[in-house]
């Protein structure tokens, strides 16, 4: 018995999982200068593949096996395949594939988008409004994208973008290629260089490991020995990358936050479920603090780190709540707006890019922007859990009416959640203010993105005034909290998204309105079939009580009460 | 009996203002307008949305109204309870807030400085607010805000102005102004012109242009490194045409005599032109007025500052400006025009144009080769240029040339890179219409009336003078993606003390600089705003003077502590215990809440009261 067990796990260890059987630990902590910083190749194969194929892998063209986008890197750049002939380029938009021609696919290789007449039509377009400064038209954006991926693409096979070697002793000049090395390096030092190179690229077409290994190491310590060593990114910042890309860490705090979702959705489990939301919350700060680490910067300066900051601040929340009122019910309603942000961040890369870049100079080394975003987005995910208890409200409302009524806790709880948003809604709003006194000049200018902030915060204003003119009521509170998050959604995407326009631009991005737009539309329905049927149930009960205190049982009293 | 009734009113008027109906109505407003404004920011422009709902009067009355709501509202409920605190300090620190804004609006300024490292110091500041300025005759200067961006006006829908005995109208406007050179014939004086096309392979197109002799900026004709010329002499005369292009230069952006009058901006522009500014004609220039001559301020426009010449500067003194960034930005050889005449180095083309009693001659070079010959008009002739074709069209013995101003269309047309509008003065039953360019001061005559005209952005003067260092650029490391820029600015006060500052992203400086200038927001504040990545030596200041600032602080301060005490430090019955506010309502009759609003002290303690019971 004992036999059959380690055989089947020795079996199931040694089964290669990918295509290669070269280890890239060594390879993949080399270091390039790529989009304004320095980072490991692992990171800079994970990016490009993913930007040029939208996919996780690249597919083999010869033998059809997945290949880890490091393996892929390698691929391209020594050219173990024709890859140029290999279909790896995106081509995601069905109207630019009508307009290029193309067949029914989605990858197309790059020899045969080169050689489309059409592309180049569309490269002197773009490039000649481009010069000219005028607006793309929505195929040309599109035919940019699938440009830019052919040019990304284009630099790995020709090695020109493969900027590894460092400059001597300036931080800031652009690094360059092996072979272009002699420009900045005495002779000697840059024919070492290829001489390095040309073995980790024998070894790596011959697929002979341990010769890969060794040659990636010697290239490795040889080119880490070109610059000085504050200039250059340290052993133990590209095990942290590396590590950081690996783990995953955004996506294992979904699936713990699923997990404990369906723990805490049942009373005698509460205590596991919240056990699990507990790891999966480390995790999400665990993760948060590798990229803050990672980006040598508060990560929350785009719309994928705000989605993860929002995610990580809904389960803060709904930590605390619990510790204080053991509700059950926070948790219960964070953990899938949790899992809902954090799968969004997870599986929409073409959208919310999660890559590390430089920041635009107007965001960089602000205390002011850091408090600014970190107060506003926990606004955000206090209205987010508000969103989330307006709902499992509602569902009591229409599903269970005999368990809930206006003077229920679960009111109380909620209007717990609302203060904590509104307060540091008008925090944030006004700490942006703050940042744009310096970053501006001007302390409000009605920007669209500081106006939506204010206009969602005026909603919840609205929306508490009125219980205190006596105008509706905890069920009013409940409606509100789901419509008024509308304002918010707009705030967050809809400034960046739909309206396009305003100085935020560095948040700009396309793609999701739609979906946005559904889930709105079908949520707003929902909220209003609610308060129809709260009203009409709230009608019945109120004939009901007028019949018994006038103590006659006649059809026609009830009837025209009813129509009132 | 009616003392008492418009006691009751001014009560009733009193605890309306100071009611939550009140305010739910202004909120629901103020969204639905901003709602609007961020949307018609979205499908027109900003100041579309500024001029229409955010700086539109009825907004500013609205909140205003706000202001008036929360005051009284506080007000209703003095002397403030314990627990009324809270409340008090949340409303009173929005209407601080709203105090902050109105006085920052009323005597706050907000401008820009475009300063180049190699000139001189500035002291004025441009808004962006565009002024028609006018001034008729002995009458006061009047200046009309104009608000292009948010209404354009249209032979339909003109924008009229009263300036005393002179009727203005705006016609049209237009982004881009153009010089068209009208050559009439004249009775006597003048000087002999003529009209020549270029066609042939070698030429870009066919150009049709007017040569003057004796006028230095119209005398001659540049094709690259090609020169033609009208002139009194033979071919030696045309010299090289390297230094200094005296002609147009055809197939580029823009007449190289502008662009050295706008970079030489300390040059009044009638002085190159024979004093062209003191000429009756209807449309002389009177002053170049650039910024770093126009500095002049506001409430005196009898003096000029600056080297601008007194006949030029007398009447309006101009406080506007045209958009230095936008005429700076352009090169004049910008690159976009139409290709150079290919040609192999070294075979410069000339050619001479000659008037000799009656008859026109020319004489022409083409490298080595010299050809010499008799123009007749309208017939082609070659002079000897490989590839090149000419006729003379029309000649004039006399002709004098009358610069017109249109928009740009291209066709024979110098632009002046700078907007233009449109106006007809009506004045003793006459009336003229006349282009009027951004950022120059128009004479104009309408029947007995002398008008002077200015159009062009605001300019505040400052006390003191700004001048740029140097400017510094970094960049991310290997692209050439900005990571940060940096003015190196020199303040100079009146008394001549010097003080070197840095402004860089996020990091703005003020001056004059004394402890809490920041916050008191009294002085000015320069913020790096925007820079020109085809000019390292030129940065964009933001200037700004807010005397609201302090006030904006402290009412947030007291909005969000007020927000902490509602909520955190003494209980809101309300707001939180909604149970408690319905057991209220259901146990009052008539208008329970609005009582309660009303004469919050009792209500509220019975409602914390209850909310205590139902909490133990």
């Amino acid at each position: 018995m004992k036999k059959w067990i380690s055989l089947t796990l020795g079996l199931i260890c040694t089964l290669p999982v990918y295509g290669g059987e070269l280890n890239f630990d060594e390879a993949a902590g080399i270091v390039i200068q790529s989009g304004g910083r320095q980072k490991p190749l692992h990171t800079f194969a994970n990016e490009s593949m993913q930007l040029v194929t939208g996919r996780r892998s690249v597919e083999d063209p010869q033998t059809g096996a997945r290949l880890e986008p490091i393996d892929g890197l390698f691929s391209i750049w020594f050219g173990k395949r024709d890859w140029g002939d290999a279909p790896i380029v995106l081509v995601s938009n069905p109207g630019l594939r009508e307009a290029l021609e193309l067949e029914h696919s989605r990858h197309f290789s790059f020899d045969s988008l080169m050689a489309n007449p059409r592309m180049a039509e569309f490269f002197h377009a773009i490039s000649n409004k481009r010069a000219a400064g005028e607006e793309l038209t929505d195929l040309e954006t599109e035919a940019e994208i699938v440009l830019h991926r052919m040019d990304v693409l284009n630099l790995i096979l020709t090695g020109e973008g493969m900027a590894i070697v460092p400059h001597p002793d300036d931080p800031s000049a652009r690094w360059t290629t092996p072979l272009m090395a002699v420009e900045n390096h005495d002779p000697e030092a840059a024919r070492g260089v290829v001489r390095k190179l040309r073995k980790v690229s024998d070894s790596y077409l011959a697929g002979d490991e341990a010769g890969f290994t060794a040659a990636s190491r010697d290239l490795r310590l040889v080119l880490s020995g070109l610059a000085p060593e504050a200039h250059y990114l340290s052993e133990a910042a590209v095990g942290r990358e590396i590590h950081y890309n690996n783990l995953h860490p955004f996506r294992l705090a979904w699936i713990f936050y699923v997990a404990a979702f369906l723990g805490l959705l049942f009373r005698r489990t509460y205590r596991w479920g919240m056990g699990i939301f507990a790891v999966g919350f480390a995790l999400n700060v665990y993760g948060f603090i590798l990229r803050a680490w990672i980006a040598e910067r508060a990560p929350i300066t785009n719309m994928y780190e705000t989605v993860v900051w929002v995610a990580l601040s809904l389960a803060l929340f709904a930590i605390i709540f619990e510790a204080i009122y053991r509700a059950r019910i926070y948790a219960l309603c964070a953990a899938p707006l949790a899992v809902v942000t954090l799968i969004l961040a997870d599986l929409f890369p073409t959208v919310l890019d999660p890559g590390i870049n430089p920041l635009p100079p107007v965001l960089r080394d602000n205390f002011w922007l850091v408090t600014h975003v970190v107060t506003i987005m926990l606004g955000y995910a206090a209205f987010a859990l508000a969103l989330g208890m307006g709902h499992y409200i509602l569902g009591r409302y229409l599903f269970k009416p005999e368990t809930i009524d206006e003077e229920s806790e679960i009111h109380h709880l909620l209007n717990r959640v609302l203060q904590i948003g509104i307060l540091f809604l008008a925090l944030g709003t006004i700490l942006g203010g703050v940042w744009a006194n310096y970053s501006w000049g001007r302390f409000w200018g009605w920007d669209p993105k500081e106006t939506w902030a204010l206009i969602a915060l005026l909603l919840y204003i609205f929306a508490s005034h009125g219980k205190l003119a006596g105008w509706w009521g905890n069920f009013g509170m409940a409606v509100a909290a789901c419509l008024c998050f509308n304002g918010i959604l707009m705030a967050w995407f809809g400034v960046n998204f739909v309206l396009a326009s305003g100085l935020h631009s560095y948040g700009f991005g396309t793609g999701g309105i739609e979906w946005v737009g559904l889930f709105v539309a079908l949520d707003a329905l929902f909220v209003g079939f609610c308060g129809v049927m709260h009203v009409k149930r709230q009608r019945t009960l109120r004939a009901g009580q007028v019949l018994a205190e006038i103590g006659a049982p006649s059809r026609g009293i009830a009837g025209s009460e009813g129509a009132q | 009996m009616t003392r008492n009734f418009c006691l009751e009113a001014a009560r009733a008027l009193y605890r309306f203002l100071g009611s939550i109906r009140f305010a739910m109505l202004l909120l629901a407003v103020i969204i639905v307008a901003t709602v609007a404004g961020t949307l018609i920011e979205s499908g027109f422009n900003a100041a579309v949305a500024q001029d229409y709902v955010y700086d539109a009067p009825w907004f500013i009355v609205w909140l205003a109204l706000l202001c008036v709501n929360l005051t009284v509202a506080v007000l209703v409920r003095y002397p403030w309870k314990a627990h009324q605190w809270g409340f008090v300090i949340t409303h009173g620190g929005i209407v601080v807030i709203l105090i902050g804004a109105i006085i920052g609006r009323i005597w706050g300024l907000e401008g820009h400085m475009t300063l180049h490292a190699d000139s001189p110091p500035q002291n004025f500041l441009v808004s962006n607010e565009t002024l028609l300025q006018v001034q008729a005759g002995g009458e006061r200067l009047r200046s009309f805000p104009l608000r292009l961006r948010s209404r354009e006006p249209s032979p339909d829908r003109p924008l009229r102005f009263n300036a005393g005995d002179v009727e203005v109208t705006v016609l049209q406007v237009t982004d881009e102004l153009g010089v068209r050179d009208v050559v009439e014939p004249v009775e006597s004086g003048g000087a002999p012109a003529l009209r020549l096309v270029i066609e042939g392979e070698a030429a870009p197109h066919t150009i049709r242009r007017w040569l003057v002799r004796d006028d230095p900026r119209r005398d001659s004709l540049v094709l690259g490194s090609d020169v033609i010329r009208f002139t009194r002499g033979g071919i030696e005369d045309i010299g090289t045409g390297d230094e200094g292009p005296a002609g147009s230069r055809v197939g580029h952006g823009i007449d190289a005599h502008r662009a050295t009058a706008s970079q030489d901006s300390a040059k009044a522009d009638g002085s190159g032109e024979g004093g062209a500014c003191c000429d009756a004609d209807p449309v002389a220039d009177m002053a170049h007025f650039q910024p770093g001559t126009a500095a002049v301020p506001d409430v005196d426009p009898g003096v000029a500052q600056g080297e601008v010449d007194d006949c030029c500067a007398t009447g309006a003194g101009s406080l506007v400006a045209r958009a230095d960034a936008e005429s700076a930005g352009r090169e004049p050889d910008s690159g976009s025009g139409d290709p150079e005449p290919a040609k192999a180095a070294g075979s410069r083309n000339e050619l001479a144009l000659r008037h000799e009693g009656g008859r026109l001659v020319f004489e022409s070079r083409s490298g080595s080769d010299e050809s010499a010959g008799e123009v007749e008009p309208g017939a082609a002739f070659s002079a000897g240029w490989p590839g090149w074709s000419f006729r003379v069209e029309e000649v004039i013995e006399r002709a004098a040339v009358r610069e017109e101003l249109a928009p740009m269309t291209g066709a024979g047309m110098r632009s002046l890179g700078a907007s233009g509008l449109l106006l007809r003065l009506e004045a003793d039953g006459s009336a003229v219409e006349r282009w009027l360019e951004m950022g120059r001061m128009t004479f104009v005559r309408v029947g007995t009336e002398q008008v002077h005209l200015g159009f062009g952005f605001r300019l505040y003067p400052l006390d003191f003078q700004v001048e740029l260092e140097r400017f510094e650029v970094d960049f991310d490391p290997g692209t050439e993606r900005p990571a940060g820029f940096k003015s190196h600015v020199v303040f100079t006060s009146q008394s001549g003390e010097q003080t070197r500052r840095e402004v860089w992203m996020n990091n703005p400086t003020n001056f004059p600089s004394f402890p809490g200038a920041g916050f008191l927001g009294t002085s000015y504040k320069f913020s790096q705003s925007s820079w020109n990545p085809e000019n390292l030596g030129q940065t964009t200041l933001q200037v700004i003077r807010d005397p609201g600032w302090s006030l904006k602080w402290i009412g947030s301060l007291l909005f969000c502590a007020g927000l902490l005490m509602v909520f955190y430090l003494k209980p809101y019955p309300r707001f939180q215990r909604g149970a408690a506010a319905a057991q209220v309502r259901a146990n009052s009759t008539a208008r329970p809440v609005e009582g309660a609003w009303r004469e919050p002290g009792a209500r509220r303690e019975e409602e914390a009261e209850v909310a205590i019971a139902r909490d133990a």
